[in-house]
């Protein structure tokens, strides 16, 4: 084995001489190891010597400097929560932000403002170059391109100027806006050749393959609507919405979570809004809509009454007038239900105010035309409503955030948000999220209203022996068409955001054929109507961390196909 | 021993710099003082190195070797100030007039006597250069990091820079011996 250079045995000094071989080979011979000594002294005695040469400081200027560092890093660390760059805020528009400069983005305001901006720069760099379709002049694309780069450069440099180092980073949103620019053009390029500008829509929004093609209710005037203005009748299929909020319109704090009181007819009425009742807020004209959900006075009432009285064709034939004056004022969400003897139409249920309850009594008089009507209201007692169910409700509001149905609404909001531009706060999208679930419980609760209207009607009728009478079967296709659109909104609101295994994975086709019994329908509709309640409330409003809609025995696709056969069905009964 | 390869948030960031400029402030300075002669521009160019740090750890740049990344910076921060300010940047030659100079200030006679004798003529401005480097305790693959050359070049300047000193020291240390007395009677027993 020959002996170890200079090099190598410096190497050696400082164990980064790899060769293991040479390692062993120092380690016996005394020739190196001697000539180790002699180069180790030499190199000890020069890097003493360097470092010699330059005096030592003294000890205050080492303490002055460490003071000087802290300062500075003190600084530094302001700098870090400080606005973002240029660059930053085309990172934060990909969602590429680091953790710290996101934090600072989602407090602040400035921050999210400039954001904002760059975005609405970015979308307008986008459609110009859309506009250019696939034929143009290379030199005319050229132009343009080089156009929008130098005004976006220009807006750049004018944008935020609060880090020291931005000015590195200013020539790199260029270089981005480039490849935007490329991308959308070879995009829109695309999308001219292939899809002719053909609007594609999923088929999870087009509702026609289920929706009757034409209102399917030949009815005489005046037709059912639940959107009628006081005195006169319903007209046609109601409308699903009243109004339309646009999305990402209003903070968390205007959308309170949806509580128990909101669907079950415990709330205030609407009309108690107003003290004179051409001023009263009817159902279909408030914020919020409240469904009626029997509560258990007016449960107890009508079973009363149905025990005590045995069923009559004429206090049958009472009870469906009530009704249809009930739909017909817009008031059979209300917590009032008709009673027939025969003789006069007996209203009874609770209202929440005595002013609410005048407004009532005064449009059903006014609609009933002579009719003898009679009223057994109530005050109700707000607190109605067990102190468990209270409960269950408050531990749904104070559920912990993670949950599985949660987080894919929460990211279809925040991906909803990027694709119209808005800043994809949380509180925003929170407020989003509470608004989708009011909705969906809202058309939850009217749909079982309305259910419900169906099977008592249809229950005490056929108890009576009454038959196909044209105020029965104008009350029922009203109700029934209630049912539909709400249906159809439910189905809307979950395929627009819920992926289908949460709502659709054990939905079958539905044949509407068989043997038709209306009893038998409306009876198994109710009981589909409380099944999708069931699942809508656990899926939204349980008291679970964990979600899972699997865990219900159907699922709401299928109740929702159900339900949407036995309308089918009942219509065809009803003709 | 850090985990520089994570990122940190600035707190932690911070402290690890602090560490960093408590261990390596001395040596980082006593190299930028080998090639500025103003001492307040060294002392700024030191401190701007652990700003450096400490900006480029919070935006999560990785740092496997922290002190070469140190000594790197601060290399390039003396020659862009030199480019920039047309620096008196001083040649290896001052150096070694300064050098004496200093050495000549100094009472502790011993060693400095000895760096007095060393060759620092001989070596050429790149040995130099990791001799220095070298002498900061910077290890060879911190040096190969800091000039950008590999591993084995380092040692081969290094070495040969050793070399030459070591040659001068053994020659120094035979003139030194025949000029004692013991020695001249030696060889004028021998002569006789």
């Amino acid at each position: 084995m020959r002996h170890l250079t200079t090099e190598e045995l410096l190497l050696y000094a400082t164990s980064e001489l790899d060769d293991r071989a040479l390692c062993r080979h120092v380690r016996d011979c005394v020739d190196c190891k001697a000539v180790l000594v002699e180069v180790q002294e030499t190199f000890v005695g020069a890097a003493v010597a360097i470092r010699a040469s330059v005096p030592t400081e003294p000890f205050e200027a080492q303490a002055a400097s460490l003071a000087w560092l802290r300062a500075h890093i003190a600084a530094e660390t302001e700098k870090i929560g400080c606005c973002l760059t240029a660059g930053e805020l085309l990172l934060s528009n990909e969602a590429q932000l680091s953790a710290e400069r996101a934090v600072h983005l989602s407090g602040c305001s400035r921050c999210q403002r400039e954001a904002a901006n760059m975005r609405v720069l970015l979308a307008g760099v986008e459609e110009e170059l859309r506009s250019l379709t696939a034929d143009e002049p290379v030199k005319l694309k050229a132009a343009a391109l080089a156009e929008l780069e130098k005004r976006l450069t220009v807006e750049t440099k004018e944008a935020v100027t609060a880090r020291k180092p931005q000015t590195k980073i200013i020539a790199f949103p260029v270089t981005r806006v480039r490849e935007y620019a490329a991308v959308a053009v070879a995009a829109a390029a695309a999308f001219v050749i292939w899809f002719g500008f053909q609007v594609v829509q999923p088929p999870e929004l087009s509702f026609d393959r289920f929706m009757p093609a034409a209102p399917a209710i030949a009815v005489s005037a005046p037709e059912p609507v639940e959107s009628a203005r006081p005195g006169s009748f319903p007209q046609a299929v109601e409308a699903v919405e009243s109004t339309r909020v646009e999305r990402f319109e209003f903070a968390a704090s205007s959308a309170a979570m949806p509580t128990r009181e909101a669907f079950t007819g415990t709330v205030p009425s609407p009309l108690a809004s107003g003290s004179a009742p051409e001023t009263a807020l009817l159902p279909w004209e408030a914020p919020e809509l409240r469904a009626y959900r029997p509560t258990e006075t007016v449960s107890e009432t009508l079973i009363a009454t149905a025990q005590s009285d045995p069923i009559r064709k004429d206090a049958t034939e009472s009870v469906i007038e009530g009704f249809w004056l009930l739909a017909g004022t817009g008031l059979w969400k209300q917590d009032i239900r008709p009673v027939g003897n025969g003789e006069n139409i007996i209203f009874t249920g609770s209202v929440a105010e005595a002013s609410g309850m005048a407004a009532i009594e005064s449009k059903l008089r006014s609609a009933a035309d002579g009719r003898s009507v009679t009223f057994d209201l109530a005050l109700r007692d707000d607190s109605l409503g067990s102190a468990e169910r209270v409960m269950t409700f408050e531990q749904a509001a104070n559920r912990p955030a993670g949950g599985m149905v949660r987080n894919s609404l929460l990211a279809h909001y925040r991906d909803a948000a990027r694709r119209s531009f808005r800043s994809p706060r949380i509180s925003l999208l929170e407020a989003e999220l509470e608004r989708y679930v009011s909705d969906v419980l809202r058309h939850d609760s009217e749909l079982l209203a309305h259910v419900h209207v169906v099977h008592s009607v249809l229950s005490r009728a056929d108890a009576a022996g009454l038959g196909g009478s044209s105020t029965l079967n104008r009350l029922i296709k009203f109700h029934l068409a209630g049912i539909a659109n709400r249906e159809a909104a439910i189905y809307a609101k979950l395929s627009e955001v819920l992926p289908r295994r949460y709502w659709n994975y054990r939905a079958k086709k539905v044949v509407p054929e068989g043997s038709i019994e209306a009893v038998d329908e409306s009876g198994e509709l109710l009981a589909d109507a409380l099944g999708l309640d069931e699942i809508l409330t656990t899926i939204f409003v349980s008291g679970s961390a964990t979600l899972d809609a699997r865990d219900s025995e159907r699922s709401c696709g299928e109740r929702l196909a159900s339900i949407r056969s036995h309308v089918a069905r009942l219509r065809r009964a009803i003709h | 021993m850090y985990d520089y390869d994570t990122p940190g948030d600035p707190a932690r960031v911070a402290w690890e710099t602090e560490e960093l400029f408590v261990e390596h402030r001395e040596s980082l300075m006593r190299y930028v003082r080998y090639r500025l002669s103003d001492f307040s521009m060294a002392e700024d160019i030191a401190q701007e190195c652990f700003i450096r740090f400490f900006q480029a750890r919070c935006q999560q740049e990785i740092i496997e070797q922290p002190k070469a990344w140190l000594f790197r910076v601060a290399r390039n921060l003396v020659i862009d100030h030199g480019r920039t300010n047309k620096l008196e940047l001083l040649g290896d030659d001052e150096w070694r007039i300064i050098e004496a100079d200093l050495i000549a200030q100094d009472s502790e006679a011993d060693y400095r006597l000895r760096v007095s004798s060393l060759p620092w003529h001989l070596l050429t401005p790149i040995e130099m250069e990791c001799l220095r480097l070298r002498a900061e305790g910077l290890k060879f693959r911190e040096v190969a990091e800091v000039l950008n050359i590999t591993i084995s070049t380092v040692a081969s300047y290094v070495a040969r820079a050793v070399n030459k000193l070591r040659e001068t020291q053994v020659g120094h240390a035979r003139k030194s011996a025949c000029e004692t007395p013991h020695y001249r009677r030696a060889t004028a027993i021998r002569d006789e």
